[in-house]
Order: structure tokens, then C-alpha cells, then sequence
């Protein structure tokens, strides 16, 4: 049953992945995003990680493709691109990215073996929130803190970009 | 010791002399730079009176003043030695070289380059003077060249004209050939003996091998050819001609071209030591003598006349060490001197007054303009002719004498036929330029023309003799005239008088001549004699009577006329088989040099332009394109930790 | 249940293709978007490592990941926005001052 979810989750999340990369028109691909986010969302449940599914959808799928949208908007743009993929580029392109692909799952087919393992790892018995909620407030409480920091300097930043002059 | 003094002392007044003109001279100096030369040289001839004096008491004395070069055992000091042989050569030097100083006074008069004449003068007396005193070998070498360089920057001193500076570079070239004969010479002496200092290498010169001997002797006889402008290095002296007159008086005829003739004196106990050497010696003096001789009889420049004849006469100074006659060589050197440099002072006096002409065939009958020129001059050709009293008799008996006692009886011949050569010659130009049948006045209309007078400041084919400002032929002033009177009473009685007591002096330093009574010697003096006043009289016949016609004689042998007037083609092979190949060499080199050498390094400096053209490609500004680089980096990352 | 080379395999494909989008495509939106599905990816099989040992250090550093993303994203943004403002499109290859 689990096989079937995973299989059906995985197209869903190469179909549009493959959408965003290929499609016309922008606001195709920002939709195409989100797709992609959310069935990755669903792999995260799947794999026992339901805070981080959470969090992805409420960040990823929510607020950044929202980002992405308005920029477009504001961009006013017709939103047709031409001749991408035509030419010597987007062959040598494909190309690589298929000798990348290639050498990534050979770096772990290689090493390990194919890998089978309990897809739900974690201790029975706590779930997801329980874990991160001690963790990240004892043992990673300082990149935690950080990541505040991070995100406010981060709003200052575009802030001042953003500006109109 | 004040005798030690001296020595160092005598150059040293000169060198002083050339900086302050030297340095000095275009801002203090300027119309005044004789009286620094004048005052350093006659001071110095003064000293070198001292030394003779000093020398007549001591033999030999020598002065350290420090150690020049020390490796090992190989030591050289800066030693400067005197003995007779020295002293004589110290008077004569700056005897001579004071004389032509004052005439230098009048003769270059106005000349732009006044200052760094006398400057140039005074280098040139200095390195003459320290070439006598050298007590080693290596300082011989390294005064040697200096006077060749102080000799071209004298020869091409106007170098604006082409013909003075190539004059210049001519001499210096051909003297270089020479001078690597005596380099290899030099060399050859340390080899085998480990030192240069003049004492030893003659102490140990009857112990070394005939041929290593033979080989060094040959080889500083190429040095001296070469400076003393013997055949075949003699290419270089005619040419010098090109300088002003007072240089070709000192240099070319006194001092200078002698040094070869020293040089071979002081090295008499090698020289003796190889009697092929010696013989070497006395044949290309002879054939020098001859050859020059014959070349003189058809010139038509005054001072390429006196010129060939320098050379001619150095042959019989060579003739005369070859055969032995030390002292006579050395005495025909001193005598020479004299009259050569009188002969030559004279040629630049007759050119001062007609205005720069050389050539005898437009002048004549200028006696009765120029008395005391005439007279000085008539006295200084007596003395080449070898006429007696005149002391180039009594030089020339020593010499000639010497070779038939000797039993050297083919030199003798060819030495007499030399002699009364050269009495023909140096009468022709006598007879043509102060007597004889054409009229100078006819020739050159006074007054001399201004054209003439531009001459000031540079150029001037010696036309240096010419003052605008008073027309038509006239004497010389009183700075120019007194140097030809005092040289003129040194050819009259320099000779009897001086030649037992020169004998005697310089016999302690120099082995005597082989003397033996040999029969018919005295009717060899004779016949010496006889061929000298013959050559006179022929020259009287034909130019002054004008009974033979020179034209007709010409004529008749046209094949020997030109090869006496084109100085045997001896230039023309030269340029031919050395200097053209030289040049094509040079210019073969020189397109090797742009071409490959420079085409290699700029080739170098192209291809890292264009790789660094072609790599900056690659700088787009597209950031597309450089996450292509980054992917591809990244593809080839991953490849690496694959393959291990 | 799924074996995790699965996801591990997963990950990559959405690695290659979000690099060939950010590779291929000129619009800088769209490049941008395909640097989210390489993050993605990464995350995709940071939490299947967590889950292959079991261990909670890949699960918190994908969400470190997610914020850093989320800050980053703001910034890339803002700056795309500005880009446009100036040039008028959104062409990357317009940005050539580094050019030589």
C-alpha cells in the first residue's frame, strides 16, 4: 500500500517538476511549483516526518509560490518564453544533467548497495513534533537563534532592495 | 728617490692635462686649452731630460706603485721600469709631442673642437708615455690600446666628414687585427713562463723550446705590424691622412708606429733566442720598405707622400732589429722622429699657405712665398734621403751597414733600392711643390677663397691651413714655425755628433750588432751613398730641369704605374675577400637575429596573447554560462569520487 | 516498505532536472524556481537518511534548510524585482557588466 503512495507521489512530484522546468509560460511553472511541493509534502508524511510536511506546506506550497506569483505579477510580464530549448545549449544541458543524475545514484548504488531500510525510523512510540520540539530547543537551540537572525536581516535586506528609489 | 719620482710623474702631467681639457674644456678652457697641454708636456719633457740624465749614471731602476692583479701565483703590479732604451723613447715622446703642441696652437686655430684636440693630445702623449714606462708585459697590452683608441679618436677628430670617421674605424680595426696576434702572443709568453714582468720572462727566455719561443716572437711581430703598419697590416696608416696634420706628425710618424718598433727592442732577448723570428723581421721590413717605396714614387698627396714614406721607413727599422743592429734601429727610430715630424709639420705649413691643397701636381715654385717653410722642409728631406751630414745618414749606415756585415745581402739590395727610392720620391715632391717649372700663383689666385675659410669649426679636409682674411700664399705664423726650425737643427745635428755616444748608452741595454770587418763593406757605404744622391738627381732632372717627362715614362709602363698608383690593389683585396663576406655575415647574422631570435620571443609573448584572448573568452558576464562551469565542475567532481 | 534508495533516487532525478532548468531556461523567475526543486531534492533525501539511521539530525537540518531557504528566497526576489525595474525583462543574459 505504502509502495503504491510513494509510486504515485513520485510521479506526481517528476511530472511537474518537469513541468516548471519545460512550461511556456511562468505562471504555468509557478503552478507546476507548487504541485511538485506539495507531493513532496506527502513524501515527507510518508516518511514518518509530519512536522516537516507540515512545514513544508505552509512555507514552500504556501508562501513562497505566493512569492514567486506576485513577482510575476508585478513583473507584468506576458509570460511566454521562446527558443529555450532549442539549440546546442539545452542538448549539452539535458546531457549533463543526465551524467549528473547518473553519477549521483551511482554514488550510493555503489557504496551501499541498494538500500532497504524501515521507512518509519524513527523511535515508536514519539512522533515527529515531540522529537524536533527537544531537539531543536536543547541540543540546536543556537542555529536556531541564528536562523532568527538570519530571516531579520534577511527582511531588512529586502526591504531596501525592494524600494521603489 | 726623486728618480722614482719621475717616473710616475712624466704620464702623469699629461693625464692631468686630458681631464681638465677633457672635462673642463668646453666651459673653462675653450680658446685657452693650450696652455694647460703646453705647460703638463713641456714639464714632463723636462723630467724626461732628468731621466736621461739619471739614466746615464744607473742603468735600470723600477717603480711599484701597487699590485694590479694578484690570483694565486699570477701577480702583475702597475711597475713602471727606465733603462736607456726608456729614457730615449721618454724624450723623444714628449720632445716631439711638446713640439707639436705649440704648432697645434696656430695650425688648429678656430677649430670648434679646439679643446678636446688638445684634450685628445694630452690622452695620447699619456698613454704613449706609460706604454715606454710599463714594466710588464700586460700593462705593455693595456697602454697599447689605449694609444689605438687616443690614435682613432685623433684620426676621425673631424668626425663630421665620412671619409675621417671611416678613416678612424679603419685604423682601429686593422690595429685590432694586430692586436690579437700580440694578445695571443701575451697569452702564449704566461703559458709557458707563468709570468709577464719583463726581468723574468727575459731571464728565462734562452730556456724555452725553439718553437714556443719562435711561435711568441712571431706573434707580438703580428702587434707590432700591426701598430707600426707593417705589410700586410699597413692599410690603415695612408688612411689616417685624414686627420689634422700636427696628429699625423706625432702620431703617425714619431711616436705611435714606433711603439712596434720599441716593443720588438725591448724583447730582443726573446727575439734573440729565434733566429727564424728574427729573420721573419727583417724580410717584411724589407718588403714593407720596397713596397712602400714604390707606392710613394706615383702619389700625388703631400701627405699620403710622407705617409707611405713613414711606412717605408719603419720597414728599415725593422729591417734593422731583424738583422741585429739594435742600437741602429733604435737610433733611426730617434732620427726619424725628428725628420718625419718635420716633414709633416711642413706639409701642414705648405697647406696652411695655399689653402688646404694637397696635391703637388697644383702647386710650385712656392719658395719665394714661404722661406721658412721651404728652407725647414728642403733641410727635413735631406734627412730622409739620407744625404750626409744630415742624421739620416748616419741611421741609415747603422742599419744598412749592419745587414751586409750580417751577410744578409739580398735585404741589403732591396734596402739600398729602398733608399734611393726614397730619395726620388720625397725630391719629387720637393721639386714640384717649391721649385720647378709651374707657377702656384698661376694655380691659386689670391686671395684664397672664402669657401675656404668655412672650413672653421668642423669638416675641413685639412683645408685647416686657410685664413680668408689675408689673401694669397703666405708664411706661417711663429707658433708653427719655431717647432719646424728646432725639428730642422735636430736633423742636422742629431746625427754625427749623437752616434757613438747613442751606441754607447743604449749598448748597455741592447746586444750589439755583429761588426766583424767584412770586405767590400766600405764600398757597400758607397754605393749606399751613390744610389741616395742618384735618386735626388733623377728627381732634379725630371722635375726641376724637367728633361725626362714623367707623363711619357707613365706611359710606358702602364701596367706598373697603375699598380704603383692604386697602392697594389692591397685595399681593394682586402674589401673584396674580408670586409664584403664580414658584411654579408654580419647581415646573415642580423636577419637571424630578427627573425628567429626576436621572432621566438615576440612568437612567445603572440601565443600568450592569443591563448589569454581566446581564454577570456570564456568571461561571457552570462551567469548561465558560468553554472555551466559550475555543473560541469560538478560532473567532474562526482566522475573523481567514482572512479576511486 | 519503500526501500530508501528509492527516495534516494527520487531526490536525484529532481536534482538533475531542476539543474537542467537552471541551466537551460533565461527567465530568472523560472531559474529561480528551479533552484527550489534542487533544495527540494536535497531535503527529500536529507529526512530519507534521517530515516535510513534513525537519527533526528536530517530531520533538523531540512528545517534549517527550509528557513534559510525562505530568507534567501525574500532576498533573490527582491532583487529580481529590482532587476526588472531597471531593465525592463527578465532575460538573465541581460546582465553581462562582468563580461571579459
Amino acid at each position: 500500500m505504502g509502495q503504491i503512495v510513494f509510486a504515485l507521489l513520485a510521479l506526481v512530484a517528476v511530472a511537474s517538476a518537469l513541468v516548471v522546468v519545460a512550461a511556456r509560460r511562468v505562471v504555468a511553472s509557478a503552478l507546476a511549483l507548487v504541485l511538485c511541493f506539495l507531493a513532496v509534502a506527502g513524501l515527507f508524511i510518508l516518511q514518518g516526518a509530519e512536522f516537516l510536511g507540515a512545514v513544508q506546506i505552509m512555507l514552500y506550497a504556501g508562501s513562497i509560490v505566493v512569492l514567486f506569483v506576485f513577482v510575476v505579477m508585478l513583473a507584468n510580464l506576458r509570460g511566454e518564453e521562446r527558443g529555450d530549448w532549442n539549440g546546442p545549449r539545452a542538448f549539452g544541458a539535458a546531457l549533463l544533467g543526465g551524467v549528473v543524475l547518473a553519477q549521483l545514484v551511482a554514488v550510493f548504488a555503489r557504496t551501499r548497495g541498494w538500500l532497504a531500510a524501515p521507512s518509519n525510523g524513527l523511535a515508536p512510540g514519539e512522533g515527529h513534533i515531540q522529537v524536533l520540539g527537544k531537539v531543536l530547543f536543547r541540543d540546536y537551540l543556537l542555529p536556531f537563534e541564528i536562523l532568527s537572525v538570519i530571516l531579520l536581516a534577511a527582511l531588512f535586506g529586502l526591504i531596501v532592495i525592494g524600494r521603489r528609489k | 728617490m726623486i728618480a722614482d719620482q719621475l717616473l710616475w710623474l712624466i704620464p702623469a702631467l699629461p693625464f692631468a692635462a686630458f681631464l681638465v681639457n677633457g672635462l673642463l674644456g668646453r666651459r673653462l678652457t675653450r680658446n685657452a686649452a693650450h696652455w694647460p697641454a703646453l705647460a703638463a708636456v713641456g714639464l714632463a719633457f723636462s723630467c724626461a731630460l732628468l731621466v736621461l740624465k739619471h739614466a746615464t749614471e744607473h742603468t735600470a731602476w723600477q717603480v711599484t706603485l701597487f699590485t694590479w692583479i694578484k690570483v694565486g701565483s699570477f701577480d702583475v703590479p702597475l711597475k713602471l721600469s727606465a733603462d736607456p732604451l726608456t729614457a730615449v723613447m721618454l724624450v723623444i715622446v714628449t720632445g716631439v709631442s711638446f713640439l707639436v703642441h705649440l704648432y697645434s696652437v696656430g695650425y688648429m686655430h678656430g677649430d670648434g673642437g679646439y679643446h678636446r684636440f688638445f684634450a685628445y693630445l694630452s690622452l695620447f702623449t699619456f698613454s704613449m708615455l706609460m706604454l715606454v714606462l710599463s714594466g710588464n708585459f700586460l700593462l705593455l697590452y693595456v697602454f697599447w690600446e689605449a694609444v689605438g683608441l687616443s690614435s682613432y679618436l685623433l684620426i676621425g677628430f673631424w668626425f663630421h666628414k665620412k671619409s675621417a670617421a671611416d678613416a678612424g674605424k679603419k685604423a682601429f680595426l686593422v690595429n685590432r687585427v694586430g692586436d690579437f696576434g700580440f694578445a695571443l702572443g701575451i697569452l702564449l709568453l704566461i703559458a709557458n713562463t707563468g709570468t709577464v714582468d719583463y726581468q723574468e720572462v727575459f731571464k728565462m727566455a734562452p730556456q724555452l723550446p725553439q718553437a714556443t719561443v719562435t711561435m711568441i716572437c712571431l706573434l707580438l711581430f703580428v702587434g707590432a705590424a700591426g701598430k707600426s703598419a707593417q705589410f700586410p697590416l699597413h692599410v690603415w696608416l695612408p688612411d689616417a691622412m685624414e686627420g689634422p696634420t700636427p696628429v699625423s706628425a706625432l702620431i703617425h710618424a714619431a711616436t705611435m708606429v714606433t711603439a712596434g718598433v720599441y716593443m720588438v727592442a725591448r724583447c730582443n732577448a726573446l727575439f734573440m733566442a729565434s733566429p727564424t723570428a728574427m729573420q721573419v723581421v727583417a724580410v717584411v721590413g724589407t718588403l714593407t720598405a720596397v713596397m712602400a717605396a714604390a707606392i710613394a714614387l706615383t702619389q700625388t698627396d703631400l701627405k699620403r707622400i710622407m705617409a707611405y714614406s713613414t711606412v717605408s721607413q719603419l720597414g728599415f727599422m725593422f729591417l734593422g732589429l731583424g738583422v741585429g743592429a739594435w742600437v741602429g734601429a733604435i737610433f733611426h727610430l730617434f732620427t726619424h722622429a725628428f725628420f718625419k715630424a718635420l716633414l709633416f709639420l711642413g706639409s701642414g705649413s705648405v697647406m696652411h699657405a695655399i689653402g688646404g691643397d694637397c696635391d703637388i701636381t697644383r702647386q710650385g715654385r712656392l719658395a719665394r712665398h714661404i722661406p721658412w717653410t721651404t728652407t725647414t722642409f728642403v733641410v727635413g728631406s735631406l734627412a730622409l734621403a739620407g744625404i750626409f751630414p744630415f742624421a739620416g745618414f748616419f741611421s741609415k749606415e747603422m742599419i744598412l751597414g749592419a745587414a751586409f756585415a750580417g751577410h744578409h745581402y739580398v735585404l741589403f739590395g732591396f734596402a739600398v733600392l729602398a733608399a734611393g727610392g726614397t730619395a726620388f720620391y720625397v725630391f719629387r715632391a720637393v721639386f714640384s711643390v717649391f721649385f720647378g717649372r709651374r707657377d702656384a700663383d698661376a694655380l691659386h689666385p689670391a686671395p684664397v677663397a672664402a669657401a675656404a675659410h668655412g672650413g672653421h669649426g668642423d669638416a675641413g679636409h685639412d683645408d685647416h691651413g686657410s685664413h680668408g682674411s689675408h689673401g694669397g700664399v703666405h708664411e706661417s705664423p711663429w707658433v708653427m714655425l719655431a717647432p719646424l726650425v728646432i725639428l730642422a737643427a735636430m736633423s742636422f745635428f742629431a746625427g754625427w755628433p749623437l752616434e757613438h755616444g747613442f751606441g754607447e748608452f743604449l749598448g748597455r741595454v741592447l746586444p750589439a750588432a755583429e761588426h766583424g770587418e767584412v770586405p767590400g763593406a766600405l764600398a757597400a757605404e758607397a754605393l749606399a751613398i751613390v744610389v741616395a744622391l742618384g735618386g735626388l738627381t733623377v728627381a732634379w732632372v725630371t722635375y726641376q730641369k724637367g728633361r725626362i717627362d714623367p707623363e711619357r715614362i707613365a706611359a710606358s709602363w702602364p701596367r706598373l704605374y697603375a699598380l704603383s698608383l692604386n697602392k697594389f690593389y692591397i685595399d681593394e683585396f682586402y674589401a673584396a675577400v674580408i670586409v664584403r663576406p664580414l658584411l654579408a655575415l654580419a647581415r646573415g647574422a642580423l636577419r637571424f637575429d630578427l627573425g628567429i631570435v626576436d621572432g621566438i620571443v615576440n612568437g612567445v609573448a603572440a601565443t600568450a596573447r592569443g591563448w589569454g584572448a581566446s581564454l577570456a573568452r570564456l568571461q561571457t558576464g552570462r551567469v548561465r554560462d558560468y553554472l555551466l562551469f559550475m555543473a560541469l565542475g560538478l560532473a567532474a567532481v562526482l566522475g573523481v569520487l567514482l572512479w576511486r | 516498505m519503500v526501500a530508501v534508495s528509492w527516495y534516494l533516487t527520487l531526490g536525484a532525478v529532481l536534482f538533475s532536472i531542476g539543474l537542467v532548468g537552471v541551466l537551460v531556461r533565461r527567465n530568472i523567475v523560472v531559474m529561480l524556481m528551479s533552484i527550489e526543486l534542487m533544495v527540494n531534492a536535497v531535503n527529500l533525501n536529507l529526512v530519507a537518511f534521517s530515516n535510513l539511521h534513525a537519527h533526528y539530525t536530517g530531520l533538523v537540518l531540512a528545517l534549517f534548510v527550509i528557513g534559510v531557504e525562505a530568507a534567501e528566497l525574500g532576498v533573490a526576489l527582491a532583487i529580481i524585482l529590482a532587476w526588472h525595474r531597471h531593465s525592463g525583462n527578465l532575460n538573465a543574459d541581460g546582465a553581462t557588466l562582468l563580461k571579459g
